[in-house]
Formats: C-alpha cells, structure tokens, sequence
C-alpha cells in the first residue's frame, strides 16, 4: 500500500460562468522515504495538485488516499499531524517570535510550554535555521522563511511533507542546501512531495514528473536513465 | 581550468588558426582529455592515468596504455613535450615515475580552442536535428508527442544533475568545487530554458489546435 495514492483526480475552477480545469485525470503515488518533485510552469496545475496531495482542497472526480484511507473523509485527523503542509512565505506574514510559530504545532498536540519550545529548538537546529529562533516571524530572509515553515511542518512528524516552490524567493546560492535538507528528510523517512518550476528542483530526487495544463506527463526513474550525468546523484546514499 | 604560465611554455603568437594535425588529434575525447590533465599539472605518465580515472572515469572508461597512447599523439603533433631531466617544475621523481610531460604553448592555444568550440552553442546541429524532427511530425498530435518526449528528456538530465557541495572550501580545491557548481549550473540554465520552450511550444500547438489534436496536418 502507497503512503499516497491519487488515483484519476480531476479538480475544476468556476469563476462565474466560466469553467477552468486545473487538473484532469491525474494518478500518482508517493511512497514512504521518497523525494518527488512534480516540475511545471505557472499555472500548470502544479500548486493544485500539490493542495489535493495534501488533503486541502478535494477532487471533484476521483480519489486521493493517504495510508489507505479517503483523505477526503480523514483530512481533519490528517492534515497537520501526518501530512505536513508548508506554504512557503507563510512565516513572513505571521506575528510573535519564530520559536513560537515553531512550537504552536506542538502546543496543539497538547505538548508542555517548555516541552514545545525545547522540540521547537531541535527542529529549528534540524533544518539549520537555529540562529532565527529569537527573530520575529517578519525578519526572516528568503531561505530563513522556508526553513522555518520546514520546521513547523516537521513538529508533528509528518510521514509525508508537502511543499509548494521551496526554493522561490530564495538567494541563487541558497537554493541547493535547502534542497539537500529536503534530500535528507527523505532519507530519514519522511516523504516529500514538492514542486519546482525550474531545473534547480530536480536535481537529485528520486522521480520527477512534469505537468502541463492540469495533466501529469512522463514520469521519470533514475534508472532509465541513460543521460551521462556530470556526476552521479548520492543515489547509494538514499534510503529504501 | 586554470592554465599556469609555470605549466606551460610562452606562447609565441601567430596564426590562431588549428592547423589539420592538431584537429585531427583533438578528434579523440581521450586525448583532449589527456591534455587537459598536462595543461592543469605537468606529470608523469602514471599520475595522468590516476588523475584521468578519477576526473573522467565515469564518462570515459580507457586503460593505462590508451592514456599513453594518447600522450604519444600529443607529442607527436607537439602539443605536449617531455620535460628534461633538469626542469625546475616541482615534478616528484620516484622510483616508478618515468618520463613526465608538460603541455606546450601551442597545445595549451588548442586545448583553449577545442573547449570553446565545443562550449558554444552549435546551431548547425541544433539545425540539423530540428530537420530530422520535422520527419516525423505531420500533425499537431505527433508534435505534442515529441515536445512530451523532449520534455521528459530534459526533465530526465535535470534529475541526473548531481546537486553540487554547497560547502565553501578555500584554496585550489574550493575554486574546483565553484567551478564544477558552475557548469552544473550552466546545465541547469539551459534546461530551463529548453523546459521554457517546451511551455512556449505547447501554447502556440494548443493555438492551433486547441483540443483533440488529431490528424490535422501542421505543414
């Protein structure tokens, strides 16, 4: 059984008489320990689909199930607890210091004061974003801000983490260690479900799937592959 | 790759232009390869083969004897010498060393050549293969297919593309690591722009064609 399954999902928009399919027909699963990027342009359905994985929004046709149960009937059990879901630059537009923002998820699992704010710490210090602890939420710099939305999406331990365009807005040097966090997360067993809307995202993940006006193209395993690589992904490192 | 005046001798002007036996010695991917090594570092036969298996063992698979085959061609075409026994280079003399080699300025000139040429963008080839995709695309069906095909493709390298140490070293090994960073970005920048094409190509077919592609003829 997939951690994920979205199995023939169609999701439309309605804006007056107006009908705008944003994903049509899409299957896809996820397994645990997996980084899969889904790669699109603007507008391609690429956020949407990413919304449906994480049990935000429903589809109107078909299904998505997370551990073998209709995220539809369990997102409220789900959502936030074994799903993580970052809206990266999130962070920016919330108010106190990040170490609250960080322990708020854990506070909701009815962690101690103390206790949330000591796990808080140890994320913060797991997604290298330690030195932000004490800044308000609105200081935070680009990678800073997806670090942090990394760590409160961390708090509850998901078994799949889901996030949107890690590394837009984030500084060109940046990008490549935030993408090695994600890489390492995978490693440790969580599965990452992210979006990227240049090659940067691809670099190293264990499937890359494209998608173009709501639909899901060719996937693509690094075994296939038959593209002489500069040099060969820390694939022997991977977990599975 | 950086080119030491210490590595190579002065280069004495003249005519840029390749003449046929230098080309004809840069046809092999292994012997440009090879000079590229000598050029970086004057050594000795067998410190290249070391060199060359860890730079360029995982797109190149030669034995020991093609490196010194290679060395041969090069010397012959002179763009790499022997050093003499008296050369004040820094080059270690061990019991196994042998013979050791440097690059000359002319084979230095070619190398700079034949790497530029091969960087730039070639549009005959790109031309080429444009011809040969119009040969089997007659409809805005098997168009769309061959943009999926060529998307999955670049889709395919950009997860291929090691993602480089992000950790800053100093010296000779951390501008190595900035440079191999680099040409890993220079790889992604130009799959984004193929993936941007793709995007481009899709919307102008779907003008065409807006749903249902079926038979209807492009040309």
């Amino acid at each position: 059984m997939s951690l994920l399954a979205i199995e023939h999902v169609t999701k439309r928009y309605r804006r007056g008489r107006l009908e705008r399919v944003a994903i049509r027909d899409v299957s896809l699963e996820v397994e645990r320990g997996e980084l899969v990027a889904i790669w699109g342009a603007r507008f391609s359905g690429r956020s949407t689909l990413l919304r449906l994985a994480a049990g935000i929004e429903s589809p109107e046709q078909g299904r998505v199930s997370f551990e073998g149960r209709d995220l539809a009937r369990w997102r409220n059990r789900v959502l936030g607890r074994s799903i993580g879901y970052c809206q990266t630059g999130c962070s920016a537009a919330q108010h106190g210091l990040v170490i609250e923002h960080v322990a708020a998820g854990l506070l909701a699992q009815r962690a101690l004061p103390r206790q949330a704010r000591r796990l808080g710490q140890e994320l913060l210090f797991r997604v290298g974003a330690e030195q932000c602890s004490r800044l308000a939420c609105h200081e935070l710099a680009g990678a800073e801000i997806v670090r942090v939305a990394i760590a409160s999406a961390l708090a509850t331990a998901p078994a799949l983490l889901v996030i949107d365009e890690p590394t837009s807005g984030v500084d060109l040097l940046e990008r490549d260690p935030l993408l090695a966090l994600l890489r390492s997360i995978a490693n440790e067993g969580t599965a990452v479900l992210m979006s990227t809307g240049d090659a940067q995202g691809l670099s190293g993940v264990d499937r890359a799937l494209s998608i173009d006006s709501g639909e899901l193209r060719g996937e693509v395993r690094p075994a296939e592959a038959h593209v002489v690589p500069l040099r060969r992904a820390e694939s022997g490192a991977r977990r599975r | 790759m950086a080119v030491s005046g210490d590595h190579v001798l002065h280069e004495r002007g003249g005519d840029s232009q390749e003449d046929p036996a230098t080309s004809a010695v840069l046809r092999s991917q292994v012997v440009c390869a090879v000079l590229g090594l000598v050029i970086e570092k004057p050594s000795h036969g067998y410190e290249i083969g070391q060199r060359f298996e860890r730079r360029f063992g995982e797109f190149l698979s030669v034995g020991r004897s093609s490196i010194y085959a290679a060395l041969g061609s090069l010397m012959d075409a002179e763009l790499v010498e022997k050093l003499s026994p008296r050369s004040n280079t820094g080059v270690p003399r061990g019991a196994k060393a042998g013979a050791s080699y440097r690059a000359t300025a002319q084979g230095a000139r070619a190398y700079r050549g034949w790497l530029a040429d091969r960087v730039r963008n070639d549009p005959q080839r790109v031309a080429m293969l444009g011809r040969m995709a119009l040969a089997c695309v007659h409809s805005v069906a098997a168009a769309m297919d061959f943009i999926a095909r060529y998307e999955q493709e670049c889709v395919r390298e950009a997860q291929e593309l090691a993602r480089p140490d992000a950790g800053v070293a100093s010296g000779e090994d951390g501008l190595s690591a900035v440079l191999e960073r680099l040409l890993v970005e220079e790889r992604r920048r130009m799959i984004d722009a193929q993936l941007a094409w793709i995007t481009y190509a899709r919307a102008e077919l779907r003008a065409v064609h807006p749903r249902g592609v079926g038979a209807d003829t492009l040309r």
